[in-house]
């Protein structure tokens, strides 16, 4: 396959709720990738199957961990998933707030840590060599989305904006193929949307990564995704580019309400 | 790491100080031995808090852990007739692996399921001590002596030196760990499982690990209280001991790492103060009763702990500049 | 066979007092979320209280109400005027603030009591009276009715009154329970005043069985803990069932067995029950919503 991520027929049902239902969608190499749909279409329900937060009930997710390298994360654990290549934010900003933006970072690169417990508590050689080059890597990616200075902040003093992008800057700390972004621009005002956007892009040349994008802001999705996918119910509304959605009659539907004939007479 | 080189001399030197405080003072063979009990419950709580603390579980059962390196140290070294340093690993060992057993079980689910099943084992432990008295001596106790190092048998000052020496060099490895990706992972997994999962944190590999670190430092414990007191008996190891370490993690402060000294310090000095107050001194358990409103204060109101008021009344008082948030002390 | 059944109905005894113990442990968390780690010193602390009143030379009846009235007290004490301020404290900060009400607890023991173990009365003296074969004290007997009737009582609150609904809407989710108007205050109030009650009955049962000392409500308040776990903390009922089961198998084992280790197979027999059923017979998975 040479989808990044292809997702088949997912469905998920709470109680006698159907939250997704046969869900299918692909995602390519350095893409980005929109999952927009109504409050309550079951977009972050959907996030949460791929990355192990909920077990669907049935379905497969197929992941492209490197050229030869195709994986259900299906068959995975939860805290097996970033090891795979796949990470993740939070509709809530889930970062350590008692712990500088730094550290937060070095959290995001904890996968990839390979010295175990003793060896960090007698301070080897090989520890601290990979403590090193963490940290360069985490004031690396501050670098490149201007936090640098704010690296030894603690995170629970600074402004939502810059939690935000910090939550950004810890995907990549992982190496990841593919980022999952749960609503990056909520709570951002037109201007930071409008950098977000930048961010967004920049991440997807520089690092070389898939994006997957949840979002409501309609503009930012129609501005940095290359493809998108629209639910409602939990159902595949569309898939394709940002013009073949914004024509597609359904997810106008979806979103504008059904138009009626008769209250035009 | 500047920061880490200060914080190792700040916990040297804190050392240093407290090997030549008796020596200088010529202190009373009384005063060790309050000493002596600060620096071997500071050892214990230190693992306590790395549980508690850290990563956010509670064990109501490590002075059962205390207790079985107190027997395995005192049985090896007098039973066996082993080297010192030999059945003192032994103290460590063990207990991690008992605690990595009885983790195992109880972890998988919410915190009280830990807190249930070491109440349970704080409650049988001493029934289970006393049976085995071909190991512990039963009810009426086992005895040892100070250790011999390299044919040179220790006294009682200069156990006390061992133990203070021991405390340091685990602080030094716990705040390295502490600030390495597994504490990080620790700190993580107590703030945000859903974040620590996400960043790849298998909560109940950490949580066992976690578990595990802290009853081996019990153990150590152990091993160095009956090499200080020469004797124990099975009641010692109860729920009244557990509950000492939690409160002393908790007035010191949860998660740092001097807090475990200071917790303990306040613990000890607390009863020994009290007696010199002429009315209050004759009042049976209410150094227990105030050591519970300080666990009841200090989780509403001041959760840092005892071990950053000095920082923090110097900020509110002397210092000019807006108190910004800080990280806490470690 | 007789003894067997002897064991059965000795088992009933131990059940009412770990069950209402336990009743009392559940009702507050599921209500609240926090496990009270000081049921059993509190209990224990009341029975200093009643044994007091009654080397006071109070009728032991009028003692053990007015205990109860005391107990109530205390418990509504806590929740009003520690709980209620710690809304904002973790459950893992709440757990560990009932640790320190145990310290407080076996603090205020001696202080106000001294430090010997003091005498309490069976509710009836006499003599065995013989029923099929199987001997029972009156006492045991007045025993499991009153904690079947009150167990009893408690249910058909639960199920069939307004304050029932309301304990239990809250306990099933406290924040609708909120938005609904439903009075979660006073719930809290109410099941920590019942709560703190169960548990000095409790004790009353055990005082005239151990003397009443600081360390008696430790096995009984273990093993309300263990019934819990059995039961599963997702229902009320559960923690009972729990009870009767962990009652009856404590006094077999300690009969055919051994008494001294009773406690300890029951332990061993909870840890093989977190094990293979963690979340308790009754118990129900819950998906957390991330």
């Amino acid at each position: 396959m040479n989808a990044v991520l292809k997702v088949e027929n997912l469905s998920i049902s709470f109680g006698g709720l159907k939250a997704v239902d046969d869900l299918s969608f692909e995602i390519g190499e350095n893409m980005i990738y929109g999952l927009i749909g109504p409050n309550g279409a079951g977009k972050t329900t959907v996030f949460n199957c791929i990355t192990k937060f909920y077990t669907p009930n049935t379905g497969h997710v197929m992941f492209r961990r490197s050229a030869n390298d195709v994986v259900d994360l299906l068959d995975y654990n939860v805290h097996q998933i970033i090891g795979l290549g796949l990470a993740r934010t939070f509709q809530n900003v889930e970062l350590i707030k008692d712990l500088s933006i730094i550290d937060n970072l070095l959290i995001g690169a904890h996968s990839q840590y390979k010295t175990s417990v003793l060896q960090q508590a007698f301070l080897s050689p090989s520890a601290r060599k990979e403590e090193k080059e963490y940290r360069e890597k985490a004031m690396d990616i501050l670098r490149q989305l201007g936090l640098e200075d704010k690296a030894d902040a603690i995170a629970g003093s600074q402004p939502y904006g810059v939690l935000k992008n910090v939550e950004l800057a810890r995907t990549l700390m992982s190496s990841p193929k593919l980022i999952i972004i749960d609503e990056p621009a909520a709570g951002l005002n037109e201007t930071e949307t409008e950098a977000l956007a930048k961010m967004i892009k920049h991440i997807r040349d520089f690092y070389h990564c898939s994006i997957l994008m949840v979002e409501h802001d309609m503009g930012l999705v129609m501005s940095t995704c290359e493809r998108i996918c629209a639910i409602n119910f939990g159902k595949k509304l569309a898939e394709g580019t940002p013009q073949e959605i914004k024509s597609n009659k359904y997810v106008q539907e979806a979103y504008l309400g059904k138009d009626d004939d008769d209250a035009e007479n | 790491m500047s920061i880490r080189n200060m914080k190792q001399a700040q916990y040297m030197l804190f050392g240093v100080i407290a090997i030549l405080f008796p020596i200088v003072t010529s202190a009373k063979g009384s005063t060790i031995t309050l000493l002596a009990s600060i620096g071997i419950l500071s050892i214990a709580t230190l693992g306590f808090n790395v549980l508690l603390g850290y990563s956010g579980q509670i064990s109501l059962g490590h002075g059962a852990f205390m207790g079985i390196g107190a027997y395995v140290s005192a049985y090896f070294v007098s039973q066996l007739e082993l080297p010192f340093f030999l059945a003192l690993a032994l103290a460590a060992i063990i207990p991690f692996f008992v605690g990595f057993i009885l983790g195992l079980i109880a972890l998988r689910l919410e915190g009280h399921y830990l807190a249930i099943a070491t109440l349970g084992l704080a409650v049988v432990i001493e029934e289970i001590f006393a049976e085995f008295s071909g190991f512990t001596g039963g009810w009426s106790g086992t005895k040892t002596t100070y250790p011999t190092i390299f044919g040179y048998t220790f006294d009682k000052l200069a156990v006390y030196i061992l133990i203070i020496t021991i405390l340091v060099i685990l602080m030094i490895v716990t705040y390295n760990f502490m600030k390495s990706s597994t504490g990080r992972a620790l700190v993580a997994m107590k703030k945000s499982e859903h974040a620590a999962q996400a960043m790849g944190v298998s909560l109940f590999k950490y949580k066992l690990l976690a578990f595990s670190i802290s009853t081996m430092y019990a153990g150590i414990a152990g091993s160095l209280y009956i090499h200080f007191f020469r004797f124990a008996e099975p009641k010692l190891w109860g729920i009244g001991l557990s509950l000492d370490l939690l409160a002393a993690a908790v007035i010191g402060g949860l998660g740092t790492i001097g807090g475990a000294v200071v917790g303990v310090g306040f613990l000890k000095i607390l009863p020994t103060f009290l007696q010199t107050v002429p009315i209050l001194g004759d009042i049976d358990g209410l150094s227990f009763v105030l050591t519970g409103i300080s666990i009841v204060i200090f989780v509403m109101f001041y959760p840092k702990g005892l071990i950053n008021l000095p920082v923090d009344i110097y900020k509110k008082f002397f210092s000019k500049k807006p108190t910004e948030a800080e990280e806490v002390d470690l | 066979m007789d003894l067997f059944f002897q064991n059965i109905v000795g088992g009933l005894q131990s059940a009412s007092m770990y069950g209402l113990a336990a009743l009392g442990l559940v009702l507050i968390y599921k209500t609240t979320g926090v496990i009270n780690f000081a049921q059993g010193e509190l209990g224990m602390f009341h029975a200093f209280i009643a044994a007091w009143l009654y080397a006071s030379g109070i009728h032991f009846v009028i003692a053990i109400f007015l205990t109860l009235i005391i107990a109530g007290l205390v418990g509504f004490l806590i929740e009003w005027g520690v709980m209620q301020h710690a809304v904002k404290i973790d459950h893992l900060g709440k757990m560990i603030m009932t640790m320190g009400f145990v310290m407080i607890a076996q603090g205020l023991a001696p202080m106000f009591f001294g430090n010997n173990p003091l005498y309490f009365p069976k509710m009836i003296q006499g003599d065995p009276i013989t029923i099929g074969g199987v001997s029972i004290l009156p006492n045991t007997i007045l025993i499991i009715v009153i904690t079947l009737s009150i167990m009893g009582g408690l249910f058909y609150v639960l199920q069939r009154s307004k304050w029932g609904l309301a304990i239990r809407v809250t306990a099933e989710n406290i924040q609708t329970a909120k938005l609904m108007g439903v009075p979660t205050r006073m719930v809290s109030m109410a099941v920590w005043t019942v709560g703190t009650i169960l548990g000095a009955l409790a004790a009353i049962m055990v005082a005239p069985l151990t003397t009443v000392s600081v360390t008696m409500m430790a096995d009984i308040h273990l093993k309300s803990f263990i019934s819990a776990v059995l039961g599963g903390f997702a229902t009320f009922y559960g923690p009972v069932i729990g009870a009767f089961i962990i009652g009856i198998l404590n006094n077999i084992i300690g009969f055919y067995i051994s008494s001294k280790w009773a406690t300890a197979i029951l332990y061993i027999f909870i840890l093989g029950v977190l094990i293979f059923k963690p979340t308790g017979i009754f118990g129900k998975k819950f998906i957390k919503k991330v």
